[in-house]
């Protein structure tokens, strides 16, 4: 352990608890006025940034981790000998996952100034804003599994209320803040209420694993269950697996992998900045940080249990799929945001594979490293693409891009800032960051040997540009629609840049990726650096020598590159050069596959909610009115003709009366003999 | 099992004094309120809240239990009253929930009586019959002796039968007429269940015990009939259905004291039987898993009808008899977690399931309906009771920071380690996949409620309605506060735990 001071730890703890503090403050300050309540909660979320910056300085040392733990919950009498502490654990990865958070969060809040101006729900804005961020924080931050679960689902929360923000669910601003077209259109307050419900299927089954896990390992805690997987009891052995799998449940629900990917196209009901939010920095990011937090302790357990090796092919598999599934949807979406939703769960799908990757060889640190790296270049780019998206509708007041067109020129600083990110998106090489953090997940599938893996990861690529490049030749190029001539028409329509409080903060991010791009060689060399020589100590393998050549990074570059320019370029030929695409039958009914989102959504629809619906309806009719109700007033009526018949036998007669006692006096003797006898 | 039991018995004389003043006070309060409805709620929210801050040092100091001695008398044996962990919990519980329920019926005291609409409400007598209640509970916890639980069970089931019935709404009386047969019913199968356990080992008194009955067979029996009896106090399925007329006609404070008796009344007693009584039941497996089995019919049957209710106080009552499942399988998974998790579950219940029923009151005064279908929006004009509805129903799915998180964190927990803490039990941890997954349930009627009631666009009901006086809304979110802090800081609940054994 090197030598820190307390107060080079504060950090850690007010990082998340002053936006958390922040947010409540907002309740107060609205009443003093509407500046004071803006700026206040902007100023909240910088102070955090600056808490999770001044963490950086502990970054390279040889004393990590720092796990600063306090009591909570003792339990001495348990039979199996429990005590969750509070703490939190300073890593690498909880360093660089809060800085990206808190930093990325700040200038979403910085743009929120702006983009919801005049909104008169601001307070309840700023107030779910900031619990968002602090509870990611928390979640991040976190030294054991129960105490992320109130940052995990405090997230859930917070994305609920922010989802179906505008929750009047208003008919008149169907083309800003609903969902969909058609049949799958829903308002706000449904898609909140899917995103909640959806991924809290995840949550219970990662709770149900992290229940497991406690009975197997007698922890939550992250490190001490690290230190106790290689040696786990025998008995317990059997439990390590399906822990696994289900803590994968709830990093599957909240990163929206397959098959619990359908609440985040729907999510797009939300302002701009909460999409940007969390696509960005929060929510989505949690998923593939979970991956990325117990791989350790699985990575170790292998030794225990080879066979929790299939939970890292399953990560790999449902990371790629999901990458595949998702960009193919997003290549025939009629929205600007929701193309950006299919391309944030298509690109947490490479997130996934690359740490999946990473679990089933020796060197793990390049897939490892690999996942961290992309979550950070993608963090940048894609809220780039949402706040620059989020300009784009304010100026046309629709979410189509149909509405939407030759905008370029007439929006020149959302236009650049647009394009550097969306060629980070696709990967264009070498100056844009997307290029060094997605080769880096395909280079750790080449490494592996995981040929089918990389086939899927390279087939996204192209699939990758050319939805990218038909959304830019959508909204920027071409001739203006015929919806901004009736808006301006109607004196709606401010085609232009907006002020600078909203393209500032894109336009820096814009930049940040171009220069991630930059020196995102030596940005790579770094990662691995520090990922292999912290995880050397962990895994008590003492100096990992890295072994990584040369030629896999160009081999994968060269493949990367070729299946970019296969799907950019049929791309720029439709939606820049105007040409006609080819039409068949057969693209058309797999355009109506993807555009029903290979019809998954509607499967949900009838296997789980209809049938519980109707399930309610059934059990209330058929069982509490038709069978309950009724045998409690038989049972009343039966108690009733009894008692009018009976009735009839106390008429007060006395020859009755006198021959009825005589009866039950014969019969209680006859009582009496019998157990005398007997 | 490794229940501490070793922990002093110390003689405390503050027990009978609160009792005794719950029935004074009661008395009070019958002479007051012919004339001064309001000062009658008034003395009895005040009698409670001292009565309160009088348990508050038990609560504090639970490293010991405490007893003192009643009668002995021949046939029934010996009685104390006697405190645990568990009893220290639930009695503060009570008095805080009953302070609260209070203090709202006092705001709304005219409207005690004219909640029904159709004038049959006597003149007074409500709350002399709320602190008769609430005496009946802190007996009920507070009893060594089965037969003076038996005593204070029957005083608790007459005196909310009476509030039931002449204070309720709508069909009332035949309300509160099935209430009180049914759960007399389970009261006299718990009486022959006490009888047979007298019969069987001899004493029916905690104290005079000196070790854990021997398990025979009888003694089996004689748990099962009271588990059977409290089954049918707790609405466990199929013995459910005085549940949901009852909450919909009762008063509000009389449901919200009633939701939370039912689990915690049944939760206490079950555990009470099964871990201090007879511990030996504790080791019929199979038995157990019946019993899981009952809470998880429970959880999923109440929770998935609880979905399309449009009153909103029957949809509470599905939600509670859904509740109770959590309960059972806590109860079921005979461990020290599980059975924290159990309490805990009855105190949150207790506050969640409160804050829920007088929102539906604010609801019916101030909005104009507590009926979903014709409510929406009101997110926008009553942003207080918005919230508090949101928080509430996120304490009952189990959302932390609310402490509803703790107690299905450490009933499942409970449950997990029964299924696979030994040999692994695969029926066990099919009942364990299945609850855990069913929690999802809860979390679905809450929202759906949320998003009919408050979102959507504003109707001519919602366009009149409005956050109601501060006197009316403090409660609530008292208790919204309370699930939060405690759920903060569960240690103010886990480390006064602990439960009794001879």
């Amino acid at each position: 352990m090197v030598d820190v001071t307390y107060s080079a730890l504060l950090p850690a703890v007010l990082c998340w608890t002053i936006p958390v503090a922040g947010a409540f403050a907002t309740l107060g300050l609205s009443k003093v006025g509407a500046r004071a309540r803006d700026y206040g909660a902007v100023l909240t979320s910088i102070l955090a940034a600056i808490s999770a910056a001044s963490l950086l300085p502990l970054l390279p040392s040889e004393g990590l981790p720092i796990d600063i733990r306090f009591d909570w919950v003792t339990l001495p009498f348990s039979e199996m000998p429990l005590s969750i502490g509070a703490g939190f654990l300073i890593d690498p990865l909880s360093i660089i996952l809060c800085n990206v958070v808190s930093v990325i969060g700040s200038l979403i809040m910085v743009y929120s100034l702006k983009y919801m101006e005049g909104d008169p729900s601001l307070t309840r804005y700023w107030f779910f804003m900031n619990l968002f961020l602090g509870n990611m924080l928390l979640l991040v931050l976190s030294d054991n599994f129960v105490q992320m679960l109130f940052g995990w689902e405090g997230v859930g929360v917070c994305s609920y209320a922010l989802i179906g923000f505008w929750h009047s669910d208003s008919k008149e601003d169907w083309l800003k803040c609903w969902v969909g077209e058609g049949k799958e259109s829903c308002p706000p307050s449904h898609s909140g209420m899917k995103a909640f419900i959806m991924t809290r299927f995840g949550d219970v089954l990662m709770l149900m694993g992290v229940f497991l896990l406690i009975v197997a390992l007698g922890t939550a805690n992250f490190l001490e269950l690290q230190n106790g997987a290689a040696s786990v009891a025998g008995p317990y052995k059997f439990l390590l697996l399906p822990a696994a799998l289900l803590i994968f449940g709830g990093a599957v629900g909240k990163s929206a992998q397959l098959p619990l990917m359908e609440w985040l196209p729907d999510a797009m009901t939300g302002p701009t900045p909460v999409s940007a939010l969390i696509h960005a920095a929060t929510m989505v990011k949690a998923g593939v940080y979970l991956v990325a937090r117990v791989f350790p302790i699985f990575y170790i357990a292998l030794v225990a249990d080879p066979a929790l090796i299939t939970f890292f092919q399953v990560v790999a598999w449902v990371g790629a799929l999901t990458a595949f599934v998702a960009a193919t949807q997003a290549t025939v979406s009629t929205e600007l945001k929701k193309v950006l939703a299919y391309s944030t769960v298509s690109q947490i799908g490479y997130m996934m594979l690359g740490m999946g990757v990473a679990g089933t060889v020796a060197e793990f640190y390049i897939g490892y490293a690999g996942g961290v790296m992309h979550l950070m270049s993608h963090a940048v780019f894609k809220a780039a693409l949402f706040l620059s998206a989020g300009a784009v509708i304010h100026a046309v007041n629709s979410r189509f891009m149909y509405h939407m067109g030759g905008l370029g020129k007439k929006m020149p600083l959302t236009y650049v800032a647009m394009l550097a990110s969306s060629l980070s998106l696709m990967g264009m090489p070498v100056f844009f960051s997307g290029f060094w953090s997605k080769d880096m997940v395909l280079e750790s599938a080449l490494l592996a040997g995981q040929y089918p893996l990389l086939m899927l990861g390279l087939l996204t690529v192209s699939v990758t540009c050319f939805y990218t490049v038909r959304m830019l030749g959508l909204v920027f190029h071409g001739k203006p629609s015929e919806h901004q001539a009736a808006e301006a028409a109607a004196g709606h329509l401010h085609l232009g840049d907006p002020s600078p409080k909203m393209t500032v903060p894109y336009q820096i991010l814009a930049a940040a990726t171009v220069a991630m791009g930059v020196t995102g060689y030596f940005q790579r060399e770094w990662l691995v650096k520090l990922f292999a020589g912290y995880y050397s100590g962990i895994f008590a393998l003492g100096h990992i020598e890295i072994s990584e050549g040369l030629m896999p990074q160009l081999f994968t570059a060269a493949l990367s590159t070729l299946f970019l320019l296969a799907g950019a370029v049929p791309a720029y030929l439709i939606y820049f050069r105007g040409r006609t695409p080819p039409q068949s039958g057969l693209l058309s009914s797999i355009r109506n596959l993807l555009f029903r989102r290979y019809y998954l959504n509607a499967l949900y629809y009838a296997l789980f909610v209809n049938p519980t619906m109707w399930l309610a309806e059934r059990l209330y009719s058929a069982m509490e009115v038709g069978f309950f109700d009724r045998l409690n007033a038989g049972i009343a009526a039966a108690a009733r003709s009894a008692s009018s018949k009976l009735r009839k036998s106390h008429a007060g007669d006395l020859n009755y009366n006198v021959l009825a006692f005589a009866v039950g006096l014969a019969l209680l003797m006859l009582i009496i003999l019998v157990v005398v006898i007997w | 099992m490794t229940m501490a039991s070793s922990f002093p018995i110390i003689s405390d004389a503050s027990m009978p004094v609160v009792l005794i003043a719950l029935l004074l006070g009661s008395l009070a309060a019958l002479l007051m309120e012919g004339r001064h409805q309001r000062a009658a709620g008034a003395f009895s929210t005040a009698l409670l809240a001292a009565l309160l801050a009088a348990t508050i040092p038990m609560l504090l100091h639970t490293g010991v239990g405490r007893a003192f001695p009643i009668f002995a008398a021949p046939f029934v044996g010996s009685a104390s009253l006697f405190a645990d962990g568990m009893s220290s919990i639930l009695v503060s519980t009570t008095l805080l929930l009953a302070a609260a329920v209070s203090l709202y019926a006092t705001r709304g005291a005219p409207l005690a009586r004219c909640e029904g609409g159709d004038g049959h409400s006597p003149k007074r007598g409500f709350f002399a019959l709320l602190l008769l209640y609430v005496a009946g509970l802190v007996g009920v916890f507070e009893s060594s002796s089965l037969i003076l639980f038996f005593v204070f069970f029957e005083l608790m089931l007459v005196s909310s039968w009476l509030l039931i019935g002449l204070w309720g709404s709508g069909r009332s009386l035949a309300a509160g007429m099935k209430y009180f047969l049914y759960t007399e019913f389970g009261a006299l199968l718990l009486l022959l269940g006490i009888l047979a356990y007298g019969g069987a080992t001899g004493t029916m008194d905690l104290l005079a015990m000196q070790q854990a009955p021997e398990p025979t067979s009888a003694v089996a029996v004689a748990v099962a009939l009271m588990a059977t009896g409290v089954l049918v106090k707790s609405a466990a399925f199929p013995m459910h259905s005085w549940l949901p007329d009852t909450y919909h006609s009762a008063p509000t404070a009389a449901s919200a004291l009633l939701s939370y008796s039912t689990i915690a009344v049944g939760g206490y007693a079950l555990l009470r039987a099964f871990q201090s009584f007879a511990p030996s039941a504790l080791g019929d497996g199979n038995f157990m898993l019946i019993l899981s089995v009952i809470g998880l019919v429970n959880i999923v049957y109440g929770g998935i009808i609880a979905m399309r209710q449009s009153d909103m106080k029957r949809l509470l009552a599905y939600s509670s008899i859904s509740q109770v499942g959590y309960m059972l399988i806590g109860v079921a998974s005979s461990t020290y977690i599980g059975s924290l998790g159990v309490v805990i579950w009855a105190v949150a219940h207790g506050f969640g399931k409160s804050a829920l029923f007088m929102i539906a009151g604010i609801f019916r005064e101030y909005a104009g309906s507590d009926d979903l279908s014709r409510l929406s929006g009101l997110a926008g004009r009553m942003p207080v009771t918005s919230s508090m509805l949101l928080s509430s129903f996120l304490s009952l799915a189990g959302i932390p920071p609310l402490l509803g998180f703790w107690g299905e964190v450490f009933i499942f927990l409970g449950y997990a380690y029964s299924a696979v803490g030994g040999a692994p039990d695969y029926a066990r941890l099919a009942v364990l996949t299945a609850g855990v997954i069913a929690t999802v349930i809860s979390a679905g009627y809450g929202l759906l409620a949320v998003k009919r009631a408050l979102y959507g666009a504003q109707n001519d009901l919602s366009k009149n309605a409005k956050d109601p006086p501060a006197s009316m809304w403090l409660p609530v979110v008292f208790f919204v506060i309370a699930l939060c802090v405690f759920g903060i800081f569960p240690s103010l609940l886990t480390d006064a735990f602990w439960i009794y054994v001879p």
